[in-house]
């Protein structure tokens, strides 16, 4: 009997945003707007089973009200059960906390704490399925939890999809130079009875086969580390199907939906002289939603630096862009210029004219800034 | 300021008269005795001079332009502009005198008082003097300009000062007002911020900071550090709660350990608890009967043991006994035959001293200044005897006469006959007589006489026979010898005698003469070393041996002792050994009965140990399992809102914004560098502008290049065309100095006006002594200047009016041609 999942990771709600000063709020409104949209993929697609696969939350400590909210937006999954794992940002506490007891409470009888490693099987959700579970209990840990599953025995279960629900870095996937995010391998992976993985931490989507492991990513991206938009998993695990086959003769196929409300843009501008300032840094920005951070370089003639220092505050007040670093746009100057327009010894042309000498382009726009400023 | 209108309501002649100013050149003409003068005077007061005046300033200044002798007061009225762009004038109106009036009204309020001449200074692009010094130029002031100007260095440098300004500010960018900006910039940027040190100001960090004037520098470096700090107490937090959540895990897993095992071995524990006891007592019942078994094996061979060493105790000690005996003996033996030899050693030392002593009484004793005495009278013989000696006299002697008696003495023969036919020379050492039939030649070399000398000799030897009798020995080397024989013997004696204590020491010779002298032959009875060495060797051996026998009886017989007083008697021992083996035996079989060890333990006794250890630390662990939660949850309350991962967002960000502003700033004092450095090269050479405009004024003026040399006090003083040599000022032609001073005032206004401020520059008929050619080229000068500038130009010539055909003309008074 195939199976469907949605599957998603670090939603990280109750995450604040505290460098990003206005847009602050909005950011961490987008994540339960990212969570909703998960919920509704799954029930668009009539999805068996929502997972989880970690940091549901930001932190053990985030307020009630998140816990109730999220406990909520899970409820309205349709399908048979909503399987939560405990990430290294919201992990369980060695006596039970606050935080999964709130949450436990809130969440209805279709939700499923994974809180503890070890095989789950599903029948009594009318689930095929076994999931094999492996929740974090801190911060950091230098070793994973999914070594139990190497040597688990799978008869149990003979008609069931055993699917693993990690939370850590993958070498080679994730970036954890430390190791100290529960770190696991691709043969580590590969090497256990489970048919398909579904592994939380890394906050992009990854199809990685060679491991029978689906990375779901972030529903919601966070910052400007990660520059791909937010989705969530589908992954379809049946008898019959191509693809990789774990040990019980199941395969599984993944794809990712979007679900993200914002997107984090890195980008580059060197600025054309000919051309309008303001089309070249809206030529960069993928559309609404976008946060961008621009850094912005070119040597322009008086005119378009003037028309760049207009087009600039215009970009950053209509929130175009989240933020232009221009340092490296410098006012092109040349001795010949000088020469013609200023009156040969008067202060500004003996200025200008031994900034340009020195080629410190810095200080050539410096100054002339400085100089309309203060002209009489 | 630029004129528009100067009204002279009841100035000297010109009462009720209004004069317009054009923006350009004005040309005020009229002839003389018209009012220029009266004009000019009234301009130049009505800008310059305030009505609140003393009576003295009064009459010294205005009231001589009162409009009748009657008059109390003089009165103008004058309409300026700021500038150009300035469409409603300023009007002042001054009334000098009796009831003086000083009042501004411009732009719809009025002032009056001091605040008026404020205002028009303000409107002046130099100092008041200054501004009449170079502005106000009256036909008189004309012809001195350049004496006047050399005397007045401070409004040179004022001009100077303004002409650079000008050239620096040509395209409309004040050096000043740059610099002041620039540094509006980098105080923005740097307040509080201690550029060398390249920290806070005083080093306030975060936990000081510095509340207000805070610079875009210093605030990048608080928000990097405030994120920092923030970085800190996320991380110290998240580490914090990690550790306790870890240390919390280790105290549940601790505590459900032991409690597993206590709950699991309990029943255990309880058995082998007897089971170790029974072991125990097993093992100690083993050991009893090994002891027991021991005893009983060895107490008879003990006994038989110590029979034999009482035996070999006794035997030693008998031989012992014997050895010192002998070893005595051999003692006294070889003490007797030391004292025989220690006696014959101080005899033979006695019988040495006895035969030293009779050598020295042998030699007789010599007095002791004998040997002095008799050296001296031989010495003084020898030198009595060198002196008769001493000398080289030769005489020959020969006789012409055969029959003369020839007898010759010297001091080394005695007399004795010649043959008188032989001539013979003699020989001697200072005295030779010659007597010839009586007649005696002496020849003597000495200073005293001969005969003197031998009598002082023979007295010597006399003396010296004398003492040789008296003394009892002949000579002095006698003497000395017996001397020297004397010591020598005396120094045997002594060493005899010193021989004598040395051998004799602290004996007692009499003693040992008493023992030995009778039988001093006979040798005594000596034992010889060796055997005495022997028995020492033997007599140590023994007892060494009976030492060793004694020690072993003694042990033996503590060991007996020690049986005895444990067992009674062998056959009490006996009985003990049999009860042991019964207890054992039953022992034994009861153990077999007890509880099993668990697995994992050597003995029962390692299980209960190790049960009881845990059970112990049972408690503790509950105690610091509980401690734990509580510190876990207070960890947990403790978190702050923000992780440390975006905490480090934030960081990442302050980093960036810190550089780039860390990237202005290292501009700004970069470009500040670059306009220190200008405006010091500037500084460098003020006059070379003034210089190149007057130069230029002046070329234009007199259609010929003139160069001019520069006094110290800032003007020039000496001019020289280039076919004729160099004068001073005052020794050219009116005409000429005319145009050097119209140039120099030119260069002056043009120079002041640099600033920005307007100025009208007003001149008095100042072509009234230039030929009609440079007439044309100074209007032609002055209407360049005008293009963008006031000039008010008085004349009463109207040839000079026409050279102005485009000025604003401002008739006063009329010709009658």
């Amino acid at each position: 009997m195939p199976v469907r999942i949605i599957a998603t990771a670090d939603v990280h709600l109750g995450m604040k945003f505290s460098g990003y000063g206005e847009l602050a709020s909005d950011l961490a409104e987008a994540r339960f707007v990212a969570l909703e949209r998960v919920v509704a993929v799954g029930n668009e697609r009539s999805c068996d089973l929502l997972i989880i696969a970690g940091d549901l939350f930001d932190r053990v400590s985030v307020a009630s009200v998140v816990v109730e909210r999220a406990a909520a937006i899970l409820s309205s999954f349709e399908g048979a059960l909503v399987a939560v794992l405990p990430g290294n940002h919201d992990y369980l506490s060695p006596s039970g906390d606050r935080l999964w007891r709130s949450f436990a409470d809130a969440a209805g009888d279709r939700t499923l704490l994974l809180d503890r490693a070890a095989a789950v099987p599903l029948d009594h959700y009318d689930l095929p399925v076994t999931l094999l579970a492996a929740p974090c209990d801190s911060l950091h840990g230098a070793t994973h939890r999914v070594g139990y599953a190497l040597d688990t025995d799978r008869s149990p279960w003979p008609d069931s999809a055993v699917i693993g629900v990690a939370h850590g870095s993958i070498d080679g996937i994730t970036l954890d130079t430390d190791g100290v995010y529960f770190p696991m391998s691709v043969d580590l992976l590969r090497r256990t009875v489970a048919d398909c993985w579904i592994i939380g931490h890394t906050h992009r989507f990854h199809d990685l086969k060679d491991a029978r492991t689906v990375v779901p990513g972030t529903p919601e991206p966070d910052g400007f580390d990660v520059r791909v938009p937010g989705g969530a998993a589908l992954v379809d695990v049946t008898a019959d199907g191509d693809g990789e086959r774990g040990d019980g003769g199941r395969a599984y196929s993944a794809q990712m939906v979007e679900t993200g409300v914002h997107r984090f843009v890195d980008a580059d501008v060197e600025l054309d002289s000919t051309l309008d300032p303001c089309s070249q840094i809206e030529a960069v920005v993928p559309g609404p939603g976008s946060i961008v951070r621009v850094r912005v370089s070119g040597r322009l003639d008086e005119e378009a630096y003037r028309a760049w220092n207009l087009a600039r505050e215009s970009l950053l007040a209509d929130a175009t862009v989240y933020r232009i670093d221009d340092d490296d746009v410098q006012q092109l100057l040349t001795l010949e210029q000088i020469d013609r327009d200023y009156v040969a010894g008067s202060f500004a042309h003996s200025i200008l004219k031994r900034l340009v000498e020195a080629d410190d382009h810095d200080a050539v726009t410096e100054a002339h800034r400085l100089m309309r400023e203060s002209s009489l | 300021m630029i004129l528009k209108r100067l009204e002279a309501v009841s100035f000297a002649a010109l009462s009720g008269i209004a004069v317009d100013f054009g923006p350009s050149v004005t040309v005020v003409v009229g002839p003389n005795e018209s009012g220029k003068s009266t004009l000019f005077a009234a301009l130049r007061h009505s800008i310059l001079t305030p009505t609140r005046q003393t009576p003295t300033t009064y009459r010294n200044t205005v009231e001589r332009y009162a409009p009748r002798p009657d008059s109390t007061s003089a009165e103008a009225v004058l309409e300026f502009a700021i500038d150009a762009a300035d469409d409603r004038p300023a009007v002042v109106r001054r009334r000098w005198g009796e009831a003086a009036v000083d009042e501004l009204s411009a732009a719809g309020s009025v002032i009056s008082g001091e605040a008026v001449q404020e205002r028009i200074n303000a409107a002046l692009p130099v100092a008041p003097g200054t501004f009449a010094g170079v502005f106000l130029v009256d036909q008189a002031q004309l012809d001195r300009t350049i004496d006047q100007f050399s005397g007045r260095p401070e409004t040179l440098e004022e001009i100077v000062s303004l002409l650079r300004r000008a050239t620096s500010a040509s395209d409309g960018v004040s050096a000043e007002r740059f610099t002041r900006a620039l540094d509006e910039q980098i105080e923005a940027v740097f307040a509080h911020w201690d550029i060398e040190r390249d920290r806070p100001e005083k080093g306030r960090g975060i936990e000081n900071p510095w509340a207000r004037g805070v610079g875009a520098l210093l605030g990048a470096y608080y928000d990097l550090e405030r994120a920092r700090a923030d970085l800190r107490e996320a991380t110290r937090a998240e580490d914090e709660l990690a550790a306790a959540a870890s240390a919390l895990a280790d105290a549940e897993a601790t505590t459900l350990r032991i409690e597993s095992f206590v709950t699991e071995h309990r029943s255990a524990a309880a058995g082998l608890a007897r089971s170790v006891e029974m072991d125990r007592q097993i093992e100690s019942l083993r050991t009893d009967l090994e002891s027991v078994r021991g005893a009983v094996r060895r107490w008879p061979v003990a006994v038989d043991e110590l029979a034999r060493a009482d035996a070999d105790a006794e035997r030693l000690g008998a031989q012992v006994h014997e050895l010192e005996v002998a070893y005595s003996q051999a003692g006294a033996a070889r003490d007797r035959a030391e004292r025989m030899q220690t006696y014959r050693a101080i005899r033979a030392a006695r019988d040495e001293v006895a035969a030293a002593q009779a050598g020295f009484d042998a030699v007789p004793p010599v007095a002791d200044d004998a040997v002095a005495t008799l050296q001296r009278v031989e010495s003084q013989l020898a030198d009595a005897k060198a002196t008769l000696t001493t000398g080289d006299l030769s005489v020959t002697v020969s006789s012409q006469t055969a029959g003369n008696r020839v007898t010759v003495t010297t001091d080394s023969e005695p007399p004795r006959e010649l043959d008188p036919t032989q001539p013979v020379s003699l020989r001697a050492s200072r005295h030779v007589q010659v007597d010839i039939d009586g007649v005696s030649i002496i020849v003597d070399n000495g200073a005293r006489p001969y005969a003197e000398l031998v009598a002082e000799y023979q007295a010597l030897e006399q003396q010296l026979t004398d003492a040789a009798a008296g003394y009892g020995i002949a000579t002095s080397a006698l003497a000395a010898e017996r001397v020297a024989e004397r010591a020598s013997r005396d120094a045997d004696l002594r060493a005899a005698t010193r021989r004598l204590a040395a051998v004799a020491g602290e004996h007692d010779f009499d003693a040992l003469e008493a023992e030995f002298a009778t039988d001093g032959s006979a040798d005594p009875h000596t034992t010889a070393p060796a055997s005495e060495r022997d028995i020492a060797q033997q007599l140590g051996t023994r007892r060494q041996e009976l030492g060793e026998a004694t020690a072993r009886r003694d042990q033996l017989h503590r060991e007996v002792d020690a049986l005895a007083q444990r067992y009674g008697d062998q056959d009490a021992l006996e009985d003990r050994l049999v009860r042991l083996k019964s207890d054992l035996d039953a022992l034994k079989a009861e153990r077999a009965d007890a509880a099993a060890l668990p697995e994992g333990f050597a003995s029962g006794e390692e299980f209960i140990d190790r049960y009881r250890t845990m059970e112990g630390e049972l408690p503790a662990a509950r105690t610091a399992h509980a401690d734990a939660r509580v510190r876990h949850a207070a960890s947990l309350a403790a978190l702050g809102e923000v992780s440390s991962e975006s905490c480090r967002a934030v960081v990442t960000d302050a980093q960036a914004r810190l550089a780039s502003v860390r990237r202005r700033a290292d501009t700004l004092l970069r470009l500040r560098r670059v306009v220190e450095e200008v405006r010091a090269e500037e500084q460098d050479d003020p006059l070379t502008s003034l210089v190149d405009l007057f130069a230029g004024y002046l070329a234009e003026l007199s259609a010929t290049t003139y160069t001019a040399s520069w006094g110290d006090g800032g003007a020039p003083v000496a001019f020289a065309r280039s076919d004729r040599p160099e004068l001073h000022y005052r020794f050219l032609s009116q005409g000429t100095r005319d145009i050097v001073a119209l140039a120099f005032r030119l260069a002056l206004a043009e120079a002041a006006l640099g600033s920005g401020v307007p100025a009208p520059l007003v001149l008095d008929d100042p072509f009234v002594d230039l030929d009609p050619e440079r007439r044309v080229a100074a209007a032609a000068a002055i209407a360049r200047y005008a293009r963008t500038r006031q000039v008010v130009f008085m004349t009463c010539h109207p040839d000079h009016a026409d050279l102005f055909p485009d000025a604003h003309r401002a008739p006063i008074g009329s010709f009658t041609r």
